[in-house]
């Protein structure tokens, strides 16, 4: 087997996050095709590349609700793409994008593929509340022994920040901060969902959804598409285009399904913890190298908790270091600079591919007013159900 | 060792399905028995019920029942959950670990500001068209 190649993300294209899907049988709809099709030749065209070169094409396992099935075989041919490489529809929750990014990044690095599309849509909010919730229920818990107690999937993150709070003795309010930092941050992202200036009050102000966390610290549904071009490094700088590299890759599943039969501290998510380990080695890098991250982080319980978990904060310490700014821009170490999950928006499997353009945007000094100065080396953190698995990427600019 | 019954005049939207290892922990749950699978192998204690072991190659389980005393780990409760759970308003759940070092979800029936890692105990919730699992605190004496 020949050495594994580096590989680059050369182009990107994105739809924001928000309430866009249609309703089946409007003269006026977009469907998949007309959404996702322009954004792959945006993608292509600001790689440079035409896409008869495009080798292989992962898709994200498109949403319930859209009604082609066969995804990924019909969008390829409906793309005009002829792939020697693969083509494949890649899901596991929350970790889906990522681990449809990670089946581009390793045929482009075993050399089965020169040019890869990362791309996907979701549509979410064209689906009835009942039907989300059934599903969602379904996907978080034992189908007999927890999903008829009703858990969606927020009601997990839920339990971790009561049980944190309870620990702790950090406040609900304190936690809060994540949903304020992250709308400060938003409001410069022109691919956010939602963009207001966000006060405290207003997010204490709200309805309780799943208790401790009201409207505001939990993630609204969305719709998403977006495709990103990956290349081999050495095609990226023969390109003399801009691009950032893949450095290191970490992965873990801890063996649990939100909770497992035995008891476990529930908010120390050591998945993220050796993940984060694994990519950091992958990389030949330590935690203090890394810039800034973007972590999958539904709720604002979430991100506190994987701030910790992979050592960016202390422990106890991830909700009062944002209350500090500490990960804000221009802080330690600023995380979510795109408004995460909450304010950039949240198209779950999407999600992933979302966080990776940030990144992507920060690294190449494109991102204006929330710029991170001099941001070299930055990571991203995906996640399935309440962290049991995490996978994690750690991605380089130009020096 | 009989659990507790409480009975609830609705229907459970949701029905757990009974399977050829599962049918004896929701027959002896109907009766108020809360029953583990104990690894005939290695020993260790499976719940939810299952056909192998997530320790050692052994299949075979017998069966122990418990007193369904335990601790209470976090609550929540659930303001926007499925419609059909919503009939009469919003829903609080816990997690409970058992005096045997098991932990499960249950339906809370009580106080929903109960201070975690407080004594409970399992109840048996019997709906019309059939039996959960819940918990609450362990009364006073």
């Amino acid at each position: 087997m020949p050495a594994l190649r580096k590989v680059a993300i050369v182009g990107a294209a994105a739809k924001p996050p928000g309430r866009w899907a249609p309703i089946e049988h409007d003269g006026d709809a977009l469907f998949e095709l007309d959404v996702l099709g322009p954004l792959v030749i945006q993608a292509l065209a600001e790689a440079g590349l035409d896409r008869s070169a495009v080798d292989t094409a992962a898709f994200v396992t498109p949403s319930p609700s859209t009604r082609q099935l066969g995804f990924s075989t019909y969008m390829a041919a409906r793309l005009g793409l002829r792939c020697k490489g693969s083509v494949s529809e890649v899901s596991a929750l929350g970790v889906s994008g990522g681990l449809a990014f990670d089946q581009a990044l390793a045929d482009i690095a075993l050399g089965r593929a020169d040019a890869a599309l990362v791309l996907g849509i979701s549509y979410q909010t064209n689906a009835p509340l009942p039907l989300i919730m059934d599903n969602s229920v379904r996907a978080v818990g034992d189908v007999d022994f927890q999903s008829p107690f009703g858990l969606t999937p927020i009601s997990w993150y839920a339990f971790d920040a009561a049980r944190y709070m309870h620990e702790t003795g950090v406040t609900r309010e304190q936690i809060a901060q994540v949903a304020v930092k992250s709308r400060s941050h938003a409001i410069t992202n022109e691919l956010a969902q939602f963009r207001k200036p966000l006060t405290l009050e207003e997010v204490l102000a709200q309805r309780m959804i799943v208790s401790p966390l009201g409207l505001f610290e939990v993630p609204s549904v969305a719709d998403g598409a977006i495709c990103l071009v990956l290349t081999s490094e050495d095609a990226a700088r023969a390109s003399g285009k801009p691009y950032v590299t893949i450095t290191g890759r970490g992965y873990y599943h801890e063996g649990y399904h939100q909770i497992g039969g035995r008891p476990h501290d529930m908010t120390a998510f050591p998945a993220a913890t050796l993940a984060a380990r694994a990519a950091l080695d992958d990389a030949g890098l330590s935690l203090g190298d890394i810039n800034l991250a973007e972590l999958y982080a539904p709720c604002t319980i979430t991100e506190v908790l994987v701030s910790e978990a992979i050592g960016f904060c202390e422990q106890g310490k991830g909700a009062l270091d944002v209350v500090t700014g500490a990960t804000s821009v221009g802080g330690r170490i600023p995380i979510n600079t795109s408004g995460g999950c909450l304010s950039r928006g949240h198209p779950p499997s999407l999600t992933a591919l979302y966080g990776m353009l940030e990144l992507r945007q920060q690294l190449l000094g494109r991102c204006g007013e929330r710029q991170v100065k001099d941001a070299r080396l930055a990571m991203h953190c995906c996640e399935l159900g309440n962290y049991n698995a995490a996978l994690i990427h750690v991605l380089e600019g130009p020096q | 060792m009989t659990l507790p019954i409480i009975y609830i005049d609705a229907e459970l939207p949701s029905m757990p399905r009974s399977s050829r290892t599962t049918q004896p922990f929701w027959q002896a749950l109907a009766e108020g028995r809360f029953l583990l699978q104990q690894c005939k192998g290695c020993g260790s204690l499976r719940f939810p019920p299952g056909a192998i072991c997530q320790s050692c190659p052994e299949g075979e389980a017998k069966w122990i029942e418990v007193c369904g005393k335990g601790t209470l780990y976090a609550l929540t409760t659930v303001h926007v959950g499925p419609p059909p759970l919503m009939r009469d308003g919003p829903y609080t759940r816990a997690i409970v670990d058992l005096n045997e070092g098991v932990r499960l979800i249950a339906e809370w029936h009580g106080d929903p500001e109960t201070p975690f890692d407080a004594a409970v105990e399992l109840i048996v919730s019997r709906y019309n068209n059939g039996c959960l699992f819940g918990a609450r605190s362990v009364p006073s004496k």
